[in-house]
């Protein structure tokens, strides 16, 4: 596949917790413990896990909303540590993020014509002829009608809102979207008007996402590759066929038990096989976690696909 | 499983007075509930369901709000109940479960109190068992500590054990009829299976009958015995879940279950219905409204319908004629 865009390195967010005497740091809180992650450009990494698994934050550090305690970012092989640096390379133009909530990530204040021009004025300022030239076509790229240009966020519907959501990512010609939970708030049918959406121009722009989801069933039709995390570490990852066909740590299996199959003449056999899975994840826990809790570090199982495995499980 | 009827819905109709007129939000609804049945009301947004569930608890305001029709449980009639025989019905015969587990909890009660609170509103269960009834009930929704979780409150609670609490307090007084608005949207799909699976233990065991509310297709499969579709305020089929599942007739259901991602057809576009729900005041409910989203019916779309749903199979019942000739326009030979 094509060229690596962005690689994560020992990655680490750590939250600390202060209390006692002089308010010292006591202990912390570990919402991103050492994830190792790449994206090839064109490419749709999912990275799925529970609330509070970490993937958010670490979507938030990609676009740079939250600061890393640890670790490497490398962006197209330069290594960005700080702010400065991720100016220089024009990091912060390249690369966007869109969010679950549409009405609260848009200001009800400014026009949808604002909320558009506001990263083309940061980013690449233009004169005001151009721009608005290029706010209409991003309108039109997302598929909303020219004449909504100077109406506010609360006039639209929930999927109009995630696609203004989806123009003002694409206004700098960014190269990598992190989009997190960007349907969860959806009705089904809206719902599959934006993936749709969010395929076709990664197929016309080339853009690369970080999917960040809990909902498998989207996941698996979005992404070529999907990491798994929880805990704040990732315990599996590998092409969508290694997850979903032959997941091999307790945890993944357990999510993919837990999605609602709509087969309904299969329910009861589900629901053992759920029971079965869960009984299996509370039973084994200690095999596949370290003492703290904390996932086991990653196993290389074949080209592509790793897990936080235990040692004996390896040669099987 | 499924026993006589608990909850009869009858010719619903819902207005709310918008700029001093009355719009029909919900029009001639239908449904019944048996006692230990699981009836999933299945919708987008907008489309009237948790309205639906106000008007049977009366939750709603009766000076903007009009509910005509009759929903009666256990043959007592609810709509126009005086306030007090209204409070004794809620909690006490009908329990509810909402979305949002956290705005429905008092964070400054430990969740002992708040359970013990339900139980003083109704005299259900005498003062000296209610602590013993607290313990039983977070027991019964699969919290392992009770002891310790009705010792805390409610932010030291993860989403999860919320909504066990909430489910706690909803069956505190056993209620014949839970009705759950969403329960498990706002959850992980690992919690999510586990709440369910607390819903339907309940169910076996006290026979309670479940109206669930959703927009989940999977958990509609997972957990209902019949399923109800609405559609604009309309119900536009109602069948057993597995029937309805296999074999779908009116084309919203059948739109619906083609948008849903599919483990087969991982790589195809998804399916989209064009269009959006209609705003209240251009809602003609005497004709099928979805077809205002299927530019290739538009000649069947003026048409007038009848009221009442037909029933096409035995026990599957749809609204309109469309469901007859509908064909995707990619199967159209």
């Amino acid at each position: 596949m094509a060229d690596e865009i962005l690689r994560l390195e020992g990655l680490k967010v750590h939250y600390p917790i202060r209390s006692g005497f002089w308010n010292r740091v006591t202990d912390n809180v570990k919402a991103v413990d050492g994830v190792d992650l790449n994206l090839k450009q064109g490419e749709t990494l999912g990275l799925v896990g529970e609330s509070g698994s970490g993937k958010s934050t670490l979507g938030k550090v990609i676009v740079g909303l939250e600061d890393m305690t640890e670790g490497d970012l490398i962006y197209q092989n330069e290594d960005l540590n700080s702010a400065a640096e991720r100016r220089r390379v024009k990091y912060n133009k390249d690369v966007q993020m869109i969010f679950q909530d549409s009405l609260s990530s848009l200001n009800p204040r400014k026009t949808i014509y604002e909320i558009i021009a506001e990263p083309i004025r940061n980013f690449d300022p233009m004169d005001p002829v151009d721009e608005d030239k290029r706010v209409r076509e991003l309108l039109d790229i997302v598929g909303l009608p020219q004449r909504t240009v100077f109406q506010y966020p609360f006039q639209f519907s929930g999927g109009q809102r995630q696609r203004i959501g989806i123009a003002r990512a694409l206004a700098t010609n960014p190269r990598l979207i992190v989009a997190d939970e960007p349907v969860s708030a959806l009705d089904l049918s809206v719902q599959a008007q934006v993936l749709n959406f969010m395929k076709k121009i990664q197929k016309e722009l080339g853009i690369s996402y970080l999917f960040i989801s809990h909902d498998l069933g989207v996941v698996r039709h979005m992404t070529d590759n999907i990491a798994v995390m929880h805990h704040g570490r990732l315990v599996e990852k590998g092409t969508r066929e290694d997850i979903f066909e032959n997941p091999q740590h307790i945890y993944t299996k357990r999510l993919l038990a837990a999605i609602p199959s709509v087969n309904v003449s299969e329910r009861a056999e589900n629901r053992a096989r759920r029971k079965q899975i869960e009984q299996e994840f509370d039973d084994r826990f200690n095999e596949f976690y370290d003492g703290e809790g904390m996932p086991l570090p990653l196993v290389q199982l074949s080209e592509t696909h790793y897990a936080a495995l235990p040692k004996q499980s390896e040669k099987e | 499983m499924v026993g006589d009827d608990l909850l009869n819905a009858n010719k619903v109709t819902v207005s709310f007075l918008i700029d001093g007129e009355w719009q029909t939000g919900i029009y001639d609804v239908d449904l019944d509930i048996a006692h230990g049945e699981v009836l999933a009301l299945v919708g987008e947004s907008g489309s009237g369901k948790s309205t639906f569930a106000t008007s049977v608890i009366g939750l709603h305001n009766p000076n903007q709000t009009k509910v005509t029709g009759s929903i009666t449980l256990d043959g007592k009639e609810l709509i126009d109940l005086p306030d007090e025989e209204q409070n004794k019905i809620r909690g006490e015969k009908i329990g509810m479960v909402f979305q949002d587990p956290l705005a429905a909890l008092n964070p400054l009660m430990k969740i002992g109190q708040q359970i013990q609170e339900a139980l003083d509103i109704h005299d259900v269960y005498q003062k000296d068992q209610y602590y013993d009834r607290v313990i039983e009930l977070l027991n019964d929704v699969g919290i392992v500590n009770p002891q310790r979780t009705a010792n805390q409150y409610p932010h030291e609670l993860s989403g999860g054990m919320r909504q066990r609490v909430i489910i706690a307090l909803a069956i505190a007084n056993d209620p014949d009829l839970i009705i759950a608005d969403e329960p498990t949207t706002a959850l992980d799909t690992t919690i999510q299976a586990q709440i369910l699976d607390v819903l339907l233990e309940i169910r076996d065991r006290k026979d309670t009958g479940i109206l669930l509310i959703t927009h989940d297709l999977g958990v509609v499969a997972e957990v209902a015995d019949s399923v109800a579709v609405m559609y604009a305020g309309q119900i536009v089929e109602k069948a057993p879940v597995q029937e309805l599942f296999e074999n779908p007739l009116h084309p919203y259901t059948r739109s619906l279950l083609r948008s849903n991602p599919k483990a087969e057809q991982a790589d195809d576009e998804l399916y989209v219905i064009p269009g959006t729900v209609p705003a209240l005041s251009e809602m003609d409910h005497h004709k099928d409204l979805f077809l205002q989203r299927v530019p290739w019916m538009q000649d069947q779309a003026d048409e007038d319908i009848s009221d009442d749903l037909v029933e096409a199979k035995p026990q599957h019942f749809v609204r309109g004629n469309a469901w007859k000739t509908f064909e995707f326009q990619d199967e159209k030979g």
